[in-house]
């Protein structure tokens, strides 16, 4: 049971070159914010598989777990700082920014191993960001459902605010048995398929011009 | 009531609460988003039909004066022109005179060619399809051909729907005349119990609606806005890119 919801898990995460994919074959058509997201996706599915590989060789991937953080913050806070020329949305940016280096700061000194406190700063600001995002777009189009940049923040809202809680539980996690934890493990991926989906459909729906 | 739940039930059922609350923001979103769309489509309609009412309220304004004040005392200019003409014994002062007096009554009836364009008093008195037959004669006079085929005369077309269909078909065919390079226009007017259809084409070579829109046509907008404000709709026939007809459906009121 354990190892079909793993494989289950790892099916779902491989399934991120299908925005991968999309991206390329309409990789004219994307508009700088846009490329930003499909950088972050190479970038998520080439670290996945890293981190998959140095799991199966019983190798420690927690680096690569810990720098997936920073680089999804910077990523993803790149992609919101551009996507918008609002003053108070770019300050809150700018404050989460400097929450999460204090954060990274404190945990850099601690012996922890994953950090999730981290992970907790990262997944919130991108929901709020995001939050932030959708709001804007809304004053901004007549069709919510054409704009990308909406599509795109709603999946990250989708997957950021339930990982907030697993990212919060995680340590609490590894105590639970085996099976209880790859549930909830795979819970975080399913969402994560419908970030995919939601990023996949942005792809669909950019166009420069 | 929490104190039964385990880890594990607490993160499951707090993950699918933090996802659904997302998902809940979402749809508010969205749903406030087709609202306020709706609101300002109104509000353009709105717009547009307050627009289309004073255009025609002034041009009614407009005609009654040039008829009623601006060729009326043209008219008794005119008259008293000529019988003080009867009086004048100079040849030459008769001549330059009688020059003025033709002048004057070519105003007068440029006065009224103008007042009766504004608002054309045959639509009213004997409806839409008379005020074509009389622009078609007008049309027939230059290179271009009008053919008209209507199943009755529609007189008893509401007047508000009448202008508006009139003004769109007179659009049409200066599009025609100015663009088409064809030289013959048909149109038909076909009553049926529930409707008028209008069916407009040309011989032309078309015209690029996509182009024609870009270049921000104030006449295409009117057209597509005037069908709007009667209740019609219309479609377009496109071959190779090109609007070569139209098809203008009017519901009977």
């Amino acid at each position: 049971m354990t190892q079909f919801l793993y494989y289950l898990m790892i099916g779902i995460f491989f399934f991120t070159i299908v925005p991968i994919i999309i991206g390329l074959i309409r990789y004219r058509k994307l508009d700088y914010l846009c490329l930003i997201i499909f950088y972050y996706l190479v970038y998520s599915f080439v670290n996945g598989v890293v981190m998959f590989v140095y799991g199966q060789l019983g190798l420690n991937n927690l680096f690569f777990y810990n720098s997936d953080i920073v680089i999804e913050f910077v990523m993803l806070g790149a992609f919101f700082w551009f996507s918008t020329q609002f003053r108070w949305f770019k300050r809150g940016i700018v404050v989460s920014a400097a929450i999460f280096a204090g954060v990274l700061l404190i945990s850099l000194n601690s012996k922890q191993d994953y950090l999730n406190l981290l992970k907790m700063v990262e997944t919130i600001s991108v929901f709020l960001w995001g939050l932030g995002l959708t709001i804007q777009e809304n004053s901004k189009t007549d069709k919510l459902s054409h704009s990308p940049h909406f599509w795109i923040s709603a999946g990250l809202m989708l997957y950021s605010a339930p990982a907030f809680l697993i990212a919060a539980a995680s340590n609490q996690i590894l105590l639970l048995p085996k099976e209880q934890a790859s549930i909830i493990w795979l819970l975080n991926s399913i969402f994560y398929g419908i970030m995919i989906l939601f990023i996949s459909i942005a792809f669909l729906r950019c166009s420069k011009t | 009531m929490f104190e039964n739940l385990t880890l594990f039930q607490v993160i499951i059922v707090g993950t699918l609460m933090f996802f659904a609350l997302t998902a809940i923001i979402i749809a508010v979103i969205s749903m406030y988003n087709k609202k306020l769309v709706t609101e300002k489509l109104a509000h353009k309609d709105a717009l547009v039909k307050s627009e289309i009412v004073g255009i025609e309220k002034e041009r009614e304004r407009l005609a009654k004066d040039l008829h009623d004040e601006v060729g009326a005392n043209l008219s008794f200019i005119a008259m008293s022109l000529s019988s003080q003409l009867k009086k004048v014994e100079c040849t030459e002062a008769k001549a330059s005179f009688e020059e003025l007096l033709h002048e004057l009554k070519q105003t007068v009836s440029r006065v009224r060619e103008i007042s009766h364009d504004l608002v054309p008093p045959l639509i009213e008195k004997q409806g839409l399809v008379a005020a074509l037959r009389d622009l078609g004669s007008i049309v027939s006079q230059g290179a271009f051909e009008l053919n008209l085929s209507a199943t009755s005369e529609l007189k008893q077309l509401d007047p508000t729907v009448a202008i508006n269909l009139y003004r769109v078909l007179k659009e049409l065919i200066n599009n025609s005349v100015k663009h088409s390079g064809g030289n013959s226009i048909s149109i038909t007017l076909e009553e049926t119990a529930t409707q008028l259809n209008i069916t407009y084409a040309d011989n032309g070579q078309g015209f690029d609606y996509e182009k024609g829109m870009a270049k921000s046509s104030q006449g295409l907008k009117t057209i597509e806005n005037r069908i709007n404000f009667i209740g019609a709709t219309y479609r377009m026939e496109v071959q190779a890119g090109k609007v070569t007809a139209y098809h203008i459906w009017v519901p009977n009121h």
